[in-house]
């Protein structure tokens, strides 16, 4: 946080110059926010392929509807040799083939790849959103109650920040997949989502409700709060309509910096064998996969690992600008 | 019982894969035959040492339950001398012949074939120097009986042996520690100087190919310490334990100056010194032999080349080698589901398997074939089975099978497979063939180490509609895989379904196995060609999938190496010698 803070200051300073400049005119936070971004490039470029990244995501099951992506066809006859490796340079690039064919198969990994980005963003975005409406609720309640009740929330808070994620993921995954599967009686790659985005998300809200808590706290000093209660106001009025409003900026700046966590998340419990299972393509598993092709075709690990790099990478610089730009502090001036 | 193992198919068990026509003929004939590869024929260079690489941890040293067919060979090879064996071969995938080991010749047996003689030779020793007695082996031989302790080892001298049985298919006699119903194996087993009987409780013909396993093999009783003899191996054979064998990491071996080769018919034993490392990833093991560095030169691999080695192997030019595994992979239709208990749906299954996809998940076309016969090309009873719709499977007529079997479609099916990067695969192509035929495939993949459990519980009976499976013969007869695959009678019980994963259970076809048990010969490999193609083709009661090959290679000073695939498919080193 500190160093965040530190950035926050320099852009604030630097604000303070611009508005002097400009006409007193008052702006609104969105418009200072924008404009604190337009002058962020790293952050733009990031927004841009973060964008694209979700665009091609949202756009995967059309294309691969029409045909234009396939991920599971095999073609045979683009593999060959001892071990089935894929023939060509690089694994097998061409103009079909933008990332190569898998060995083994001949399956297209450009569509594998980012099949596995669908289903790692809806992973991901679920995940997180279950985490901010949890997060949220118990960050206001908590906030705003005070005395016992924030004191038992703080605790459950801690409580669940100790324990060990992913270890849960990885203990309980057999477990519960089986237990959904038989209930929904469908895919194993549905309730292993579902698992995922469930236990994702709840090991994901305390960070939330830390940050929310925080500002309610300073929030409900304030004189508005008090109006709203001396008029009458309920306390879902107060929640809702009166402390909300003000929470959206840390909302969204730890959900796109939370996001990032949980496609690698995502991507971790593929490798290691608990998560999206095959035939669906993960970028997990297809990583643990492309591992022991290590030395026999490198271009196999190459191009899924990249591109789960500059996926989680491009969150990542995001989540960090609008962090910048929104800096919280940047509210009360 | 002989499955492939858990690490990416490795043989759990004793594998007698291949063609063996000339079982008892002359135990010189290997010698005479022309050796086309490096050391075998030419004659090595004796010292130096080799290193055995393996990615598999050894489970068992004790003689009496080692099971793991490539753990008999190296075991036999190194300080565990049987009755008989199976000699060393001049070039991969030669049939071996029958020979004799400790013993003077292959045996000899009585008329009715039910009484087995062997003589074992003077001048076999312990590596204590003292004198490797017919005592050793019937005491050896009985600890198999102590099924509590000497756990893992497979039970044919409880089936060979004439000793009354219990109800439950125990056997009345509980081995050399309890010693309840000694007399009766002191009656089974007798020995008159150096000279063992062993008395069979029906007519056998086949007894001493089963006495080339470790299991037969000769144990003092001073030097038997129970479960803890597991890794303490008291040698026979041309190599020494040096210091303690450590679990998962292996040991050194050291001469034997006890093992006269005077009294040795085949051992080369050319190395001084064998050094074990089973540490090792398959992967990393074939990186190294592959790059060929230091003591890696002087190297064997154990376990063949993971699918994910084997592009890199043709590098290493003339230190690698393709041979025919003994193993059969097939899908099993479970007759307890609600599906595949109808015939239609089992046809149309068969008719949309699309075997290319395994064929090319598996390695390729070098090493995997397409079948759709049970029974292993090595076996004479390979009844070549063609496949039902080409390699490719015909979904249209599938389809029209499964619309004439009254469900409706798209059928949902669970299907259960051994779960790895390579049938990840190969399912997924599978899959897509039996979806377009109107199924709707659900595909589960299960632990390695929980696979087969999972298959023999009676819970799977309902649970999964189809299963992959994978079956090597123990000897070169198709009756030890029909039967132990299809024969209901001996397979189902309360507990499960045995071998017989699918509940498969006709009792014409039982009828049929009874048959052909009482044939022998070529009149008897028909028989079982017969079924094979029967259950395949009307029943379509399994559906065979590939028979897969093996990759082996070694380090560029190894001469000698080669694979005997009538003993067990792996590197045989009674040959094997170091290049100075």
């Amino acid at each position: 946080m500190s160093q965040a803070s530190a950035v926050g200051g320099r852009d604030g300073a630097v604000d303070q110059v611009a508005g002097a400049v400009a006409e007193i005119a008052g702006r609104t936070p969105w418009q200072i926010t924008r404009a604190r971004l337009a002058k962020d490039k790293v952050t733009m470029v990031a927004m841009g392929a973060a964008l694209f990244f979700i665009v091609l995501a949202l756009l995967a099951p059309v294309l691969t509807h029409f045909g234009l992506l396939d991920p599971y066809s095999n073609h045979t006859d683009l593999v060959g040799g001892l071990g089935s490796l894929p023939k060509g340079p690089l694994g097998g690039v061409s103009p079909e083939h933008w990332m190569g064919v898998e060995p083994g198969t001949g399956r297209d990994i450009f569509s594998r790849v980012v099949s596995g980005l669908t289903v790692s963003l809806i992973v991901a975005t679920l995940a997180v959103t279950v985490s901010v409406i949890l997060g949220t609720v118990i960050g206001i309640v908590s906030g705003t109650a005070g005395g016992r009740v924030d004191w038992l929330f703080s605790r459950i808070t801690d409580f669940v920040l100790s324990f060990p994620q992913t270890l849960m993921l990885i203990a309980l995954s057999t477990i519960v997949i089986d237990m959904l599967q038989s209930a929904l009686n469908m895919e194993r790659t549905v309730p292993s989502m579902i698992f995922m985005i469930l236990v994702m998300g709840f090991f994901g809200w305390p960070i939330f409700a830390r940050v929310i808590r925080g500002q309610v706290l300073s929030l409900k000093q304030r004189e508005f709060i008090e109006a709203a209660h001396s008029l009458g106001a309920g306390r879902a009025r107060i929640y809702f309509k009166e402390l909300l409003p003000h929470l959206w900026a840390p909302i969204l700046v730890y959900t796109t910096l939370v996001m990032p966590q949980n496609i690698a998340t995502e991507a971790a419990l593929g490798f290691l064998g608990v998560g999206i299972q095959a035939p669906t393509p993960s970028f997990g598993s297809i990583l643990n996969d492309s591992v022991h092709y290590a030395t026999s075709d490198p271009a196999y690990f190459i191009f899924p690992g990249v591109t789960l790099f500059l996926v989680v990478l491009s969150f990542n610089l995001l989540g960090d600008g609008l962090r910048d730009a929104l800096d919280p502090k940047a509210d009360r001036q | 019982m002989k499955r492939t193992q858990i690490v990416a198919g490795v043989a759990t068990t004793l594998a007698l894969g291949l063609a063996l026509t000339a079982c008892g003929s002359s135990p010189t004939a290997t010698s005479t035959a022309g050796g086309a590869t490096s050391g075998a024929a030419a004659g090595g260079a004796a010292g130096g040492t080799l290193h055995i690489l393996s990615g598999t941890a050894t489970e068992h040293w004790d003689p009496q339950r080692v099971y793991v067919g490539v753990n008999i060979e190296y075991g036999n090879r190194m300080f565990t001398r049987t009755l008989t064996t199976f000699g060393p071969v001049a070039k991969d995938g030669e049939p071996a012949t029958l020979i004799a080991d400790a013993a003077t010749d292959t045996g000899t047996v009585s008329a009715d074939g039910k009484e087995w003689k062997f003589t074992i030779k003077d001048g076999v020793k312990w590596e204590d120097g003292q004198a490797v007695k017919c005592e050793d082996f019937k005491y050896g031989i009985s600890r198999t009986f102590a099924v509590d302790v000497i756990t893992g080892g497979p039970n044919y001298a409880i089936q060979y042996l004439d000793i009354p049985k219990n109800d439950d298919g125990s056997s009345k006699y509980a081995g050399p520690y309890k010693k309840t119903g000694q007399d009766l194996y002191d009656k089974a087993v007798t020995c008159d100087g150096n000279t063992i009987t062993f008395k069979m409780a029906k007519p056998s013909g086949d007894f001493n190919m089963a006495a080339t396993m470790t299991a037969f093999g000769a144990f003092r009783e001073d030097k038997d310490q129970g479960e803890k003899s597991n890794y303490a191996i008291f040698s026979n054979g041309p190599y020494k334990l040096e210091g303690s064998w450590t679990a998962n990491k292996g040991a050194t071996f050291v001469r034997n100056e006890n093992w006269d080769p005077a009294t040795d018919g085949f051992r080369k034993a050319y190395p001084d010194k064998i050094v074990w490392d089973e540490s090792l990833t398959q992967e990393t093991m074939y990186e190294r032999i592959i790059a060929d560095q230091g003591d890696d030169k002087n190297a064997i691999a154990m376990d063949q080349a993971p699918v994910t080695a084997m592009a890199n192997v043709t590098s290493a030019e003339g230190r690698y080698t393709v041979v025919a595994s003994p193993y059969t992979r097939y899908m099993v239709p479970n007759y307890k589901s609600k599906v595949f208990s109808n015939d239609k749906a089992r046809e149309a299954l068969a008719l949309a398997t699309d075997r290319s996809a395994y064929v090319t998940a598996a390695g390729g076309d070098q090493v995997v074939k397409a079948t759709n016969s049970l029974i292993n090309p090595a076996l004479p009873a390979f009844p070549n089975t063609p496949l039902l719709a080409g390699e490719k499977g015909d979904a249209a007529k599938a389809k029209e099978a499964l619309q004439a079997s009254g469900l409706t479609l798209p059928v949902k099916i669970n299907v259960a497979y051994r779960k790895n990067d390579t049938l990840d695969k190969a399912f997924a192509g599978l899959k897509a063939g039996w979806d377009a035929a109107g199924f709707q495939t659900n595909l589960i993949g299960i632990p390695a180490e929980q696979y087969y459990g999972t298959l023999q519980s009676p819970e799977s009976a309902t649970k999964y509609d189809a299963y992959w499976a994978g079956w090597g013969a123990d000897f070169p007869s198709a009756s030890t895989v029909i039967p132990q695959l299809l024969d209901s009678r001996s397979q189902i019980s309360a507990g499960g379904p045995g071998q017989d994963y699918g509940y498969f259970d006709n009792d014409e076809f039982n009828a049929g196995i009874d048959k052909a048990m009482a044939l022998t010969g070529a009149e008897g490999d028909k028989a079982w060609g017969a079924l094979d193609t029967e259950v395949v083709t009307k029943h379509f009661g399994v559906i065979p999938l590939i028979n897969d090959q093996f990759v082996f290679a070694h380090g560029s000073n190894v001469e000698g190496a080669v694979v005997n695939t009538t003993f067990t498919g792996y590197y045989d080193i009674a040959n094997v010698s170091v290049k100075k």
